[in-house]
């Protein structure tokens, strides 16, 4: 066998250049391959010579007693759940187990697993988030909800990913889909949404305790229980705490890196009569993130029934609150409370045998009360404001034929009180001509609402001794950030063993948002230098992500993502603060990772995770090659013992550039931790 | 801090090394831990097992030739981890695999297996068309038993188990030996 490791060897398939002049940045992505060729092939020769890894066919299995079948460890070949194989959308499932087994401990660091995401850490508690591009703090066209309770924060377009850290024991499954997802989520739903979907009450009875320390991970303990409630009802509730460490920015000492975190909740979930079901749950939370203060209540309630065998009606409701204290710099502070309340119906029925209808309408209704220092700007005039949004979608899935070949149509209609009715529809079509192919095709139309932030603030940006002034000044008028995208994906499963996932895409974005220079006011010099924000942009963005889940052995598990992206912007401003703005230039061209999980025996599990993450050109970030790796041990059952090391390949290493007050980000360090986790 | 860096670095090495010479042994290691395999294929056995410890009424038989009849709703890696068993006999039966579909009635399936992947709506329709003739409906998702299902598979701890409706079973008019019944979970169910 040729030694994949051997750099002068012969066959030239298997030589890898060292430097290739088309691919400079690909160099280390071909470490990452060599890595995880070698991990691969290391389990070759001892195949071949102690014959296959106990795995059972099911003719062996049918002679097995029922005791015996109970006692076999089962896998499931596809991690992907069957219905995201024909899914019309590029989707991937990241799974309970797939949480545990990487050894992540928060739910921006989860959502490395998927393919496409962009996951940058810009210090402790602070990520830039993102797929497709335009990746920033506040990614402001990606939507993210929790169990249909929108993350999405209406003040700056984005997700306060600090104080979303629920339990990822009882995390059922996260969500991702790349693409617009407008007609079935809405608005700012543009390049993709994040899903996340807590455990049914039923699937978490019993109690778990988990306790971590290490590094970064300084202290983190977890405590979850769960009972029946009456006949037909289940509940639990879960309490968490953590404390993390700073992780310092280049050459200066961090103050702002540092996290601690109280969470505490319930979920309970009811079967009421033969045909309904009740979900109530609720969060309660306070997170200190260096100098910023959170926290929030949120309460849930949704209802559904199954009206016939092919109908379907939910209601939901919930009202969450958020507060936010934070330092903008060191003279200003920004003080945020909000309030939302939201209402949706949704309901799905077949008018025919060939048609499959889901419709819905919501309310939401968002209050704000924005308190900065009054002495300083930023101000949002007016500092205290109510909005409501009004929607309503419908979607029919047609069969043109019969088990192959359907189209997709839909439109959601909203209504914003900045930006006034918005249409949104897409087109879909899904051809599956074999059970082992899918391919489909899309185009949707996307919009995304100015925030409260672009359309209301009045804040000093910079000063010009003597007397000039830079002000930062908002726009009531401005319209929704547009996009129309072409999408296109196949999915392609030969073997029960190997599954293939290839998206591409073609975005075209219109009126994106950015900064213009006003015209100065006042003499020689100028007093006032206004920076306006307005529509400066148009953008076009292509790539695709590819996937491949490989199960080569019972006990070997690989899963490669590939993303490329290419994005060019073209403004009609010249400020450099545009830019900044719109959050260009900060996501990667290529992304790679490889996890393989590997189950050893005597209840020892092993996974190691590469990742490599191309430069960012925006402010610059030198491209990195990273590893995660975890040994995990359950000596009975209910105990598992882990140790895990996270960012193994480099002392430290820069995610993301500077933030638009040119304050750097931090370096992620290596760390370790141990974990137990005990089920009783 | 400067001690717990230097720990790191250690542990990264050994931890490293480990890893790398651990994954090829497992192979050769692992014939003395438990069986594996792959979940339809261990779903196929209990759905064949559980046919000899369940009798069903002799007149859901056509006379002593007729097969017995398994249906399977859309689930194709069962259906074919099925079909590899077809070559066997329960209870001096032949062990058919139907995959169900249009043309194909709930009544005519002595065992009717509808899995998570099955949209639920249809699921219930199914379930429903079954009403209270003698098959034996198997699934594998949370709310089967709230829909009428009279066996569900569980995962728990990486292993398959399963949970058996009292009040849908008797419903049925099945009889189910008390040894199966005994490694269930047994749920009460909707009336």
């Amino acid at each position: 066998m040729a030694n994949p490791f051997q750099p002068d060897c012969e066959m030239p398939v298997t030589c890898i250049p060292t430097r290739s002049p088309l691919l400079p940045s690909a160099v280390p992505a071909l470490r990452i391959a060599r890595i995880a060729a070698f991990l691969l092939f290391a389990g070759l020769p001892y195949e071949s010579s102690a014959g296959s890894f106990a795995t059972a066919s099911a003719t062996q299995l049918a002679n097995f007693s029922l005791e015996e079948l109970m006692q076999v460890q089962v896998y499931s070949v596809s991690k992907q759940p069957e219905k995201s194989f024909t899914a019309p959308s590029a989707i991937h499932v990241i799974t309970n187990d797939d949480i545990r087994r990487s050894g992540v401990t928060s739910l921006p660091e989860a959502l490395r697993l998927a393919p496409g995401v962009q996951v940058s850490r810009i210090d402790g508690n602070k990520w830039a988030i993102s797929i497709r591009g335009f990746a920033g703090r506040f990614s402001n066209k990606l939507l993210v909800l929790q169990d249909g309770r929108t993350l999405y924060n209406p003040m700056f377009s984005g997700v306060y990913w600090n104080v979303q850290e629920i339990m990822l024991e009882d995390i059922e499954q996260i969500e991702v889909i790349r693409g617009p997802g407008s007609t079935l989520w809405g608005a700012n739903a543009v390049n993709g949404v994040i899903s996340i979907t807590t455990r049914h009450a039923r699937d978490t009875q019993g109690g778990v305790i988990t306790a971590a320390g290490g590094t970064w991970e300084r202290a983190a303990t977890g405590m979850r229980y769960g009972i029946k409630s009456g006949e037909n009802g289940f509940v639990r509730g879960y309490g968490t705490f953590f404390y993390r460490d700073s992780q310092p920015p280049v050459d200066t000492p961090d103050l702002e890196g540092y996290w601690n975190d109280w969470r505490g909740g319930f979920r309970g979930d009811w079967d009421l009569a033969s045909h309904d079901t009740v979900t109530l749950q609720g969060d309660a939370y306070e997170s200190r993130a260096g100098s910023g203060l959170f926290d929030g209540v949120n309460l849930l309630g949704r209802w559904n029934r199954g009206m016939s065998d092919t109908s379907d009606l939910s209601i939901q409701l919930y009202y969450d609150r958020a507060s936010a204290k934070k330092r903008v710099d060191a003279d200003r502070n920004h003080h945020e409370t909000r309030d939302t309340a939201n209402f949706e119906l949704q309901h799905t029925f077949a008018p025919g045998s060939r048609q499959k209808v889901v419709w819905g309408t919501g309310f939401r209704l968002t209050h704000d009360q924005l308190n900065g220092n009054t002495a300083f700007v930023p101000a949002f005039i007016p500092a205290s404001m109510t909005e409501h949004l009004f929607s309503a979608f419908l979607q029919d899935k047609i069969t043109l034929l019969s088990d192959s070949l359907y189209l997709i149509l839909g439109s959601r209609i909203e209504h914003a009180d900045i930006t006034g009715w918005e249409l949104q529809p897409t087109a879909r079509i899904l051809w599956t001509p074999h059970e082992q192919h899918t391919f489909w095709s899309a185009v949707t139309r996307a919009v995304r609402t100015p925030s409260r932030a672009e359309t209301t603030i009045l804040s000093q940006v910079g000063f010009i001794p003597p007397v000039t002034e830079i002000l930062l000044i908002g726009n009531s008028r401005l319209p929704s950030e547009k996009l129309i995208a072409y999408e296109a994906g196949y999915r392609y499963q030969p073997l029960p063993v190997l599954f293939f996932d290839l998206a591409l895409f073609y975005n075209d974005y219109r009126s994106l948002i950015g900064a213009v220079q006003g015209l100065p006011q006042g003499g020689a010099p100028p007093t006032l230098v206004p920076v306006n924000i307005a529509s400066t942009s148009t953008a076009v963005g292509r790539g695709g992500e590819l996937s491949v889940d490989w199960r080569p052995r019972a006990w070997l598990e690989l899963a490669v993502a590939y993303s490329f992206l290419d994005l060019s912007v073209s403004s009609s401003s010249v400020l450099p603060q545009d830019k900044l703005f719109m959050n260009v230039d900060t996501s990667p061209r290529h992304q790679l990772s490889v996890n393989s999980v590997i189950t050893l025996p005597h209840n020892v599990n092993c996974t190691i995770w590469l990742r490599y993450v191309d430069s960012l050109s925006g402010p610059e970030v030198p491209d990195y090659v990273t590893m995660d790796a975890r040994v995990a041990w359950k000596p009975v059952p209910n105990l598992e013992l882990s140790l895990v090391g996270q960012n193994l390949l480099a002392a430290k290493h820069l995610e993301f550039g500077p933030d638009l007050f040119g304050n750097p980000a931090a370096q992620t360090e290596r760390s370790m931790y141990g974990k137990v986790a005990w089920k009783f | 801090m400067e001690i717990l860096k230097k720990i790191t670095g250690f542990l990264l090495e050994g931890f490293l090394t480990a890893a790398l010479l651990l994954a090829p042994m497992s192979a050769s290691a692992a014939l003395d831990s438990p069986t594996r395999a792959v979940e339809h294929d261990v779903k196929a056995a209990f759905i064949y097992n559980f046919t000899k410890f369940i009798t069903w009424p002799p007149a859901s038989f056509e006379n002593n030739s007729t097969p017995f009849r398994a249906c399977i709703v859309e689930d194709m890696p069962l259906i074919e981890a099925l079909e590899s068993l077809t070559q066997k006999s329960t209870k001096g039966r032949q062990f058919q695999v139907i995959r169900f579909g249009s043309g194909v009635e709930a009544g005519m399936c002595h065992l009717l297996f509808i899995g998570e992947s099955t949209e639920r709506s249809l699921a219930k329709k199914i379930i429903a068309s079954v009403g209270n003739s003698p098959v034996l409906t198997v699934g594998d998702y949370p709310a089967f038993a709230t829909q009428g299902g009279i066996v569900r598979f569980i995962p728990f701890d990486g292993r398959l188990t399963f949970e058996i409706n009292l009040e849908a079973s008797r419903r049925s008019g099945l009889e189910i030996s008390s040894k199966l019944l005994n490694l269930a979970k047994i749920v009460r169910g909707q009336p």
